[in-house]
């Protein structure tokens, strides 16, 4: 049975974020406009790695269950990552521990399971800086992908599959990217092909459609081509959806249009769940 | 009329880890050793624990767990809820103070922040009554094998009765206490207890469904354990995880 594979540290799995850092990245996001799309996108995205990273950390010990690169496309196309790991396609979850830019100190809220909330201070670590500069290079960015996905599955033949995580908020200037992901698609290791998921993230004050299972209801044909270029959720993570509250189908695929802030960080972890660890 | 107990226990670490990672934990009363004869108290504690994998230190709350309770007299095995949650308390405390020392990096004190969490299960068996009771949070489970039958599973009775989100008893006293399950029975001289956490338990109750007896399966000799349970990882009949199993048999003093 495909996406089945034991996740361990012989065999771990990877995660890609596409990110784009366009211009347009630059605006205010939601209805406040208290942030720029650009520094929440680039938050959700150090908040998704420190919790990859503690879903590995066993006491000081982080286990390398999860290999993880970032790449960003503004203008150009670059590696995402800064400081220690520059340069680098892909990067063991320990090395990603032991590497942040800087821990920042922020508060949280938390429920305190008496009815209220308290505010608790916590670490959050930055790996990944935010920046908004020049035109949309989709297509340029998962031919690059393409290339490093294809070099980690011949390195991880047995493993569950990568995931590839596209967060965009407009269309590409540099073609149609349909071929591209179709040729990031055909990609995979012996337990199944490449996932991608797409999220389209916009300050649009309509509802955000996350998991459809069909074009029909796609507002454009821009939507449309996300969708079409979005990996069906392999059964676990529509299990993980469902659990979450979505409505899912078997025909669900990983794509949401019209993300605001909150099902960014929801759509980044239902695509990043996996078995427990072993 | 009193029994006496022959016990044994059989422990390894999931494959890939080391026996610095194995993060199960188990104690019996007045046992030091992993095999030998108890005859000397009539009642008879067995405690044993599985720490989350994905918890901080979750080797150390297991081991706080079984210690604790299987040093507490009286029918441990019956101690109301209320005390049961008020002792769980106390210990998360004590595991925290016994911890906190060792988190020096962001990821582990952020860990920390979150506390650990361990499935349990305890049983009292008590000589004088005749009598085993046991209350269990969890899919740590106990069979009671009888005249070649398995006559009691407990908690879980079925193997597709297992996931990946047992009850966890967590260090941190938040929200509702978990599902404490409960149960006893008589003790006959000839009883085999078979306590095992669950990796090893799912493995028991898919061969009693395939209708072999799997306490004639399992290795006679601590030597031969090893190579036992690869075979039994690699041809798939049992999930790789640590693998602890505690084997008493009753007998008349």
């Amino acid at each position: 049975m495909a996406y089945s594979a034991e996740i361990n540290r012989a065999k771990p799995t990877a995660f890609f974020f596409l990110i784009d850092q366009s211009g347009s990245m630059d605006d205010p996001w939601g209805l406040d406009g208290a942030k720029r799309k650009c520094d929440a996108v680039a938050d959700a995205i150090n908040r998704l790695l420190s919790t990859l990273v503690l879903r590995c950390a066993k006491g000081e010990d982080v286990r390398d269950y999860f290999q993880v690169g970032v790449v960003g496309y503004g203008g150009t196309v670059r590696e995402g990552f800064n400081g220690v790991l520059a340069n680098r396609q892909f990067v063991p979850i320990s090395e990603i521990a032991d590497n942040p830019l800087r821990v920042e100190t922020r508060t949280r809220k938390e429920d305190d399971g008496a009815g209220g909330l308290i505010e608790r201070t916590i670490r959050f670590p930055v790996w990944f800086e935010a920046n908004a500069n020049g035109s949309t290079p989709m297509t340029a960015a998962i031919d690059q992908i393409a290339q490093t996905v294809r070099a980690w599955c011949e390195l991880y033949p047995l493993s569950y599959p990568p995931a590839v995580i596209n967060i965009s908020d407009g269309e590409p200037t540099d073609g149609k990217p349909i071929a591209a992901a179709d040729k990031l698609r055909a990609i995979g290791t012996n337990d199944g092909k490449v996932l991608f998921f797409n999220i389209h993230i916009s300050g649009s004050s309509k509802r955000p459609i996350e998991f459809p299972d069909s074009e029909y209801g796609l507002p454009d044909e821009f939507a449309q081509m996300l969708f079409q270029m979005s990996s069906v959720l392999p059964p676990r993570l529509g299990q993980e959806a469902k659990r979450e509250g979505f409505s899912v189908s078997e025909k669900s695929r990983g794509f949401a249009f019209n993300a605001d802030l909150r099902a960014l960080i929801q759509f980044l972890d239902i695509g990043t769940r996996t078995a427990e660890l072993r | 009329m009193g029994f006496a107990f022959t016990f044994r226990a059989l422990c390894a670490p999931k494959e890939g880890s080391t026996d610095a990672q194995y993060e199960d934990a188990w104690a019996i009363t007045d046992a030091g050793e992993a095999a030998g004869v108890i005859t000397s108290a009539p009642l008879l504690t067995i405690a044993l624990s599985d720490g989350a994998s994905s918890a901080v230190y979750a080797k150390d709350w297991a081991k706080r767990l079984v210690t604790t309770f299987g040093s507490l007299d009286g029918n441990v095995a019956t101690i109301p809820n209320a005390e049961l949650a008020t002792s769980i308390a106390n210990q998360g405390k004590e595991w925290r103070g016994e911890v906190e020392g060792r988190a020096t990096s962001w990821h582990a004190q952020e860990k920390l922040a979150s506390g650990s969490a361990a499935t349990l299960l305890v049983a009292t068996l008590d000589g004088s009554q005749a009598r085993w009771d046991a209350f269990a949070i969890g899919d740590v489970c106990l069979f009671v094998i009888r005249r070649g039958k398995l006559k009691y599973a407990f908690p879980v009775t079925r193997s597709a009765g297992f996931d990946d989100r047992p009850a966890l008893l967590s260090t941190e006293a938040r929200g509702a206490f978990p599902e404490v399950k409960r149960f006893g029975a008589s003790i006959e001289p000839g009883d085999r207890f078979l306590l095992m956490t669950d990796a090893m338990s799912a493995w028991f109750l898919n061969a009693f469904e395939r209708k072999r007896n799997p306490w004639e399966l399992l290795p006679t000799e601590p030597d031969a354990f090893p190579a036992w349970l690869q075979q039994e990882r690699l041809s798939g009949a049992m999930k790789n995880d640590d693998v602890t199993l505690l084997d008493i048999s009753v007998s008349s003093a």
